[in-house]
């Protein structure tokens, strides 16, 4: 491994640092998009909408925040096992928390979409609402995916690190 | 470490053995439903049934859908994999574990092509008509270009962390 890494040293070093100005410009940005969301004399009376806050909100932490964080946290990872010198950081020492959160989250958000899409979706080929349950399958599936996905990111990450710093002791 | 696995064996067991009948079932739902979709897009364009004009844009993008969750069943069980790589002594990494890096480029592919195909099957749905609008866009690019490089990043990851993982067992 460590033949690569003096090979790919300076690859290495432009990624973290382009994962980290993205993340950076991501965090902040994903507020300000919800704050545009919200602008504009179109979109007055939205917050009555449950489903458009839901939307907005999920898309603010899905699309932004989320992907900020585990660039930030995945940069640290990097670095932390690559380098010699580096310890973990803030945001690499509690990232199965992140995970988990981001797990709570996404099953509430897919109790709210089931309980206002299902009927849309319903719509759409002209069944009743009563054939809703048929329509929970496509909310549900990747939100117990995408779950099991984040605790197990979450069990390895608490793993892991460890096992790199023992490496690195060895070493 | 050790102590650690050797106190909730059973759990982890139970834990794995879980995730990967949820993740197998997954995969098989996703690969079924991708079939589907496709049959269904073939179905509409021959003619034999048109879906409603409102709606076909939604259709349209189904089959995007069917794939990500294909992709999901396969990381739920690289996962699985993982994880007993890193807890169990004997355990040698699985097929999909061996070419987890590969399978991490190809979704970062995937979600580019997507990306694609979905703002070029919503027409306007981007308008850089007012600063706002640029600045959505640009958001846009953003998270998608951190995504790519997370899945990169994870690729590259999982291709070093299997040779320290091993070592480790090794030297234990």
């Amino acid at each position: 491994m460590k033949e690569f890494i003096e090979k790919n040293r300076r690859f290495l070093k432009l990624y973290c640092i382009a994962t980290q100005i993205i993340a950076w410009v991501l965090l902040p940005g994903g507020c300000v998009w919800f704050i545009f969301f919200f602008s504009g004399p179109r979109r007055s009376g939205i917050f009555e909408r449950g489903d458009a806050l839901l939307y907005a909100l999920s898309s603010m932490i899905y699309d932004f925040m989320f992907p900020g964080l585990i660039a930030l946290g995945l940069a640290q990872f990097i670095r932390y096992l690559f380098g010699s010198e580096h310890k973990p950081g803030g945001i690499l020492r509690h990232g199965e928390k992140i995970f988990y959160m981001y797990a709570g989250f996404l099953i509430v958000k897919t109790y709210f979409k089931c309980f206002w899409y299902s009927a849309w979706y319903a719509e759409i080929i002209g069944e009743s609402t009563f054939s809703r349950l048929l329509f929970m399958q496509p909310f549900i599936l990747p939100t117990v995916a995408k779950v099991l996905i984040l605790v197990g990111l979450g069990q390895i990450l608490r793993r892991i690190l460890p096992v790199i710093e023992e490496s690195k002791t060895l070493v | 470490m050790n102590e650690f696995i050797e106190k909730n064996r059973r759990l982890l067991h139970f834990y794995c053995e879980t995730l990967r009948t949820i993740g197998s079932v997954i995969l098989i739902l996703g690969l079924l439903g991708g079939c589907a979709m496709t049959i269904f897009k073939l179905v509409t364009k021959f003619g034999y049934w048109h879906a409603p004009k409102s709606y076909e844009m939604v259709i349209s993008l189904m089959p995007l859908g069917a794939f990500n969750i294909i992709f999901y069943g396969l990381a739920i069980l690289g996962l699985v994999q993982f994880i007993r790589y890193l807890v169990e002594e004997d355990y040698k990494p699985g097929w999909i574990l061996r070419h987890g890096d590969m399978f991490f480029y190809l979704y970062a592919l995937f979600i580019i092509l997507s990306v694609v195909w979905v703002y070029t099957t919503i027409p306007g749905f981007l308008s850089p008509s007012s600063y706002i609008g640029v600045f959505k866009i640009l958001m846009i690019v953003f998270s998608i270009t951190v995504r790519v490089l997370i899945l990169v990043g994870f690729g590259q990851i999982l291709r070093r962390i299997l040779p320290v993982i091993e070592e480790s067992k090794s030297l234990v």
